[in-house]
């Protein structure tokens, strides 16, 4: 009989994760769809050079209050030095509180950064998890994002090559799960999780509730469980 | 002398724009607030990148009871909820926008030349308040392209 998908703990869930691994984590910005119990587990497991594929590295860090709730963001882990380089689409936000750590070490050319528009990543993800050589986009196409990119004129305008990008690890946020780890998301929070859960060798999800097989609407499943090995029940948070 | 709008007044003027049936995508910041000034009379759709269309406008003071962290914009506003939404992953958000079904997008620019060059996403040698790119603007081409920004910056 294959191992059950359940682990009991986020701890128990990133325990084998080694340093120099790469992880994309769901999210879109605050709480919402962001995985923060297992980014919680990685910070004190204190696993390092950890490349990041993600949307954003934002937040508070250790004083992290988004709208009013307390979490867990990536910025805990730029302050533990535990990031070599994150695949982003943005770091920083506006809000006054912001945690510089990244932006700091990137200026002092600590830590590497590839900064991807937002919709590039989404797709580089996707092609990842397809099996997928590459794309053309025209997003990026007159800017400093086409440098050392091919470039081809399809339809008479200009395209660049975009390469597929996939992880060791992705930690993902969906609402529930099934003991077979389809999955179901809730409201935006769906955002990243779905492509990034198809793009990774190991594909970790943490979910408010685990129910039993069958118990989920076969029409309303978004991930399939094929795509995801690990699940952890964390109750819910974040509504 | 020369005098500064306010936020909500840019976004009243942004929404003037508005047609009927337009679907318009919002981007962070003062954008967000054009979705309480939709036009009398006219239909309009609001797409918001992290996935979902037909989203109302960012929650009021008053209203942070309704607050549903699981139901933002794209300026990670508390949202309204309207009959008719729909939520979708992030590279369907984004074949949305770069397939050409939006027929707009407003959004927040640090520095706009006469030609309609748009600086969006860094701000050399300065403290960066935003680094990052979100590939909307690049469609200007193909979709009408509102850029809202204040008149004499920093």
């Amino acid at each position: 009989m294959a191992r059950s998908k359940i682990y009991n703990s986020c701890d128990e869930a990133v325990a084998d994760i080694q340093d120099g691994s790469t992880i994309m984590v769901g999210g879109f910005a605050g709480p919402g769809g962001f995985p923060e119990n297992l980014i919680a587990a990685l910070r004190d497991r204190g696993t390092k050079d950890i490349t990041i594929i993600c949307n954003a590295i934002w937040g508070g860090g250790h004083t992290s209050d988004f709208l009013g709730r307390k979490y867990i963001d990536l910025c805990n882990l730029a302050e533990n030095k535990q990031i070599k380089k994150a695949i982003v689409s943005l770091i920083n936000d506006p809000t006054p509180n912001r945690s510089k750590a990244f932006e700091e070490q990137y200026r002092a050319g600590e830590v590497e950064m590839e900064l991807v528009p937002q919709g590039t990543l989404a797709e580089r993800i996707r092609a990842g998890g397809a099996g997928i050589g590459g794309f053309y986009t025209r997003t990026g196409v007159g800017t400093i994002v086409e440098q050392g990119k091919e470039k081809r004129i399809i339809n008479g305008q200009e395209y660049i090559l975009e390469l597929p990008l996939r992880a060791d690890y992705a930690f993902i946020k969906a609402y529930k799960a099934d003991k077979m780890g389809n999955l179901v998301y809730r409201g935006t929070a769906r955002n990243f999780n779905p492509v990034m859960a198809t793009a990774a060798n190991i594909t970790i999800a943490e979910v408010d509730e685990i129910v039993e097989v069958g118990e989920i609407d076969p029409n309303i499943i978004v991930t399939p469980g094929i795509f995801v090995k690990r699940i952890v029940e964390i109750g819910s948070r974040n509504h | 002398m020369k005098y500064r709008l306010g936020r909500e007044a840019i976004a009243l003027r942004a929404a003037k724009e508005f047609q009927d049936g337009w679907v318009v995508n919002l981007g962070l910041g003062v954008p967000t607030l054009a979705s309480r000034y939709i036009p009398e009379g006219k239909t309009v759709i609001f797409h918001s990148q992290n996935g979902v269309l037909g989203l109302g406008p960012p929650l009021t003071e008053d209203e942070m009871d309704r607050a549903d962290y699981d139901l933002i914009n794209a300026g990670a506003q508390f949202a309204t909820p309207k009959p008719g939404m729909s939520f979708f992953s992030h590279a369907d958000s984004f074949a949305m926008i770069r397939g050409g079904h939006i027929d707009a997008t407003v959004l927040g620019g640090l520095q706009v030349s006469e030609r309609g060059d748009l600086a969006n996403w860094f701000s050399p040698g300065t403290e960066v308040e935003v680094i990052g790119l979100n590939g909307v603007g690049s469609w200007g081409e193909e979709s009408n392209c509102d850029y809202v920004t204040y008149h004499q910056g920093r």
